[in-house]
């Protein structure tokens, strides 16, 4: 076990490595030259000059790299155009879109299992054929027009909920909820439909299996037998499904964000895109990365503690 | 025509021929695959003959029709600023299916010979090829392609590059392994043992017998590059107005949610119908090429 996750850590931590390269290289590759923006109206050569010695834009780019992973490493992301720090605007951000996507996975994972279970257990009935065809629409549906539809419906038509913006959970539980309901249900509309598709076909798997005929055959409950037997099973599969799942989340995010005018994390990154800010970006970028890297790692570990055969067989790989 | 005529007309007819009517059998036994089949073509075909279905210009401005609902003359109503509605949806097809199916290709142009590559020969060049598929996996395919968008500047081509670029990372693993495991089928070390040259065996072995998988994540990634392009339109990253696309026109009706709902609901029902005709049609596609399935 100790060399399998050693070696699992490892991997990550290449691929981070690998990833901060990419964000530095691409961020510098933006059109566009940050002194400019940084000296705002000032063309004058020498002003640009001196702007770009403060922030070390004049030395080789290998060595403005290791200078912004080595202050990366500490947790100081530079400052963006306004002169805030990076790090501290994106902690600030992440709680928002976290509280975002949890009320999504929430959301996401009751309708999708639980339309899921019912269609492997009511398999080929009208039930099924529901659930089957919602997953289908869900799949399809442009979530960020879903978004727009629900914002003319339940806030300009009929006022029901509020059409965006953002209340702290610490300054009025009711109202933060009111605001994120809608966002919730739009990026959960997604992971419901996968998950929907993942459960059913893994029900569907279970429900075949041995184990299950030999429970039917000791005469326990249908009840039992679909909740302990086969659930249980399923259940190992989909939890690597929600965690593979998370880069369409951040996706989702960013344009659900923009859409209910939602200052979190993937308003951030657009808001860094559309004002060409060079620092934040790569800050955004990078710690958007870094988490989907380590939420994958640990899904990874998870599911092998869960299913020792990875385990077993990933030593020998 | 006796029984023994029609067995011996049968065995004439070459086995890959009657695999193809076998899986076209099967195909149109799938009422919704038929379905998301010729939706699908209908796009396809609203694109190429945009100019001669639209009923109007689509950037003609009728000043005495602002906002106007649907009537006889506009039958989905007109814009903020007189444009019939129809037919921006209905030219918007183009960028919508030429974003879609150019960035698929691309992902596939890019991502086989790469993934073919690193799963036949192996060597030094497949575990780059993995680090490096899993450093791109690392960022999420819109926030990738948003990325690259806004390297290469606001524009219909570059939006296609973006979408393609970006999906190619995915279609690279899926390659890898599907060459991995096809290397070591007995046929191709039958080859391998006759002498056959690496260039033969892919063409021969190993490309025929990944179609299947290539042709079903085509049909996933198609829709999602549609949605990818309304997505990256809608934030100004892609087709620029005035050039109607589904993405520019949820964008415009943004402004007009209270006064006009429908400027956003058609141009919406038409990504929807599209992914949707291209999701059916890779759920059908997957179940006939599926070599479990029987029926």
């Amino acid at each position: 076990m100790g060399g399998f996750l050693l070696r699992r850590v490892g991997a990550a931590l290449i691929v981070l490595l690998l990833a901060s390269m990419l964000v530095f290289g691409g961020v510098r590759a933006l059109p566009g030259d940050p002194a400019l923006a940084l000296g705002a109206e000032d063309r004058d050569p020498a002003v640009l000059a001196q702007i770009r010695h403060k922030y070390h834009l004049d030395e080789p780019i290998p060595v403005q790299y290791v200078r912004w992973l080595g202050l990366a490493l500490r947790g100081d992301l530079g400052v963006d155009q306004r002169q805030l720090p990076v790090a501290h605007t994106i902690v600030t951000r992440i709680p928002i879109t976290l509280e975002l996507a949890a009320l999504a996975i929430l959301i996401g994972s009751v309708i999708g299992l639980s339309a899921g279970i019912i269609a492997a257990v009511r398999r080929g009935k009208a039930s099924d054929y529901a659930a089957t065809s919602f997953a289908l629409v869900g799949l399809s549906v442009p979530h960020f027009w879903l978004g727009i539809m629900m914002i003319i419906l339940f806030a300009v038509d009929w006022h029901w909920l509020p059409a965006g913006g953002y209340v702290p959970f610490t300054q009025d539980p009711i109202e933060n909820l009111r605001h994120l309901l809608m966002p919730a249900i739009v990026l959960g509309t997604g992971l419901s439909a996968v998950l929907m598709r993942q459960m059913r076909s893994s029900m569907l798997t279970s429900l075949d299996a041995d184990y299950v005929r030999t429970a039917r055959a000791k005469g326990l409950s249908e009840w039992s037998v679909v909740g302990k037997h086969a659930l249980r099973n399923s259940l190992i599969t989909v939890t690597t499904v929600i965690g593979l799942q998370l880069g369409a989340l951040i996706s989702g995010a960013v344009i659900t964000e923009q859409i209910f005018g939602i200052a979190g994390f993937g308003r951030l990154t657009i808001d860094a895109i559309n004002q060409r800010d060079y620092t934040l970006l790569q800050g955004v970028v990078l710690v958007a990365a870094v988490g989907y890297v380590v939420v994958n790692l640990g899904v990874d570990l998870l599911y092998s503690f869960l299913n020792p055969r990875i385990r077993v067989s990933g030593r020998s790989v | 025509m006796s029984y023994v005529e029609t067995a011996t007309a049968q065995l004439e007819v070459s086995p890959a021929a009657r695999r193809r009517r076998l899986l076209r059998k099967r195909f149109l036994r799938r009422p919704l695959a038929v379905t998301g089949l010729l939706l699908a073509l209908a796009f396809v075909m609203m694109a190429a003959f945009a100019p001669w279905l639209a009923p109007h210009d689509p950037a003609a401005i009728d000043i005495n029709a602002l906002l106007a609902p649907p009537s006889r003359a506009h039958p989905l109503g007109t814009d903020a600023i007189g444009r019939d509605l129809l037919s921006r949806i209905i030219f918007g097809a183009r960028a919508s299916i030429l974003a879609g199916v150019f960035a698929t290709l691309l992902a596939m142009a890019i991502a086989v010979p790469i993934g073919v590559a690193a799963g036949y020969f192996r060597g030094w060049f497949d575990p780059v090829v993995a680090r490096v598929t899993d450093v791109l996996l690392a960022f999420p395919f819109l926030i990738l392609a948003v990325g690259l968008a806004a390297i290469l500047g606001p524009s219909l081509l570059n939006a296609t590059i973006a979408l393609g670029v970006g999906a190619a990372p995915g279609l690279i693993r899926v390659s890898r392994g599907e060459a991995l495991s096809l290397r070591e089928e007995d046929y191709v070390r039958a080859a391998i043992a006759n002498g056959a040259s690496d260039a033969a065996i892919i063409r021969k072995h190993v490309l025929p017998n990944m179609m299947n998988t290539l042709i079903v994540q085509a049909t996933v990634t198609i829709p999602a590059a549609i949605i990818g392009e309304a997505v990256l339109s809608f934030l100004g990253l892609g087709v620029q107005p005035p050039t109607p696309s589904w993405g520019v026109l949820l964008s415009d009706a943004q402004s007009y949610a209270s006064q006009a709902p429908r400027l956003a609901l058609f141009p919406g029902l038409a990504i929807f119908l599209c992914s949707l005709s291209f999701n059916l049609l890779g759920d059908g596609l997957r179940d006939v090429l599926d070599p479990r399935t029987t029926r």
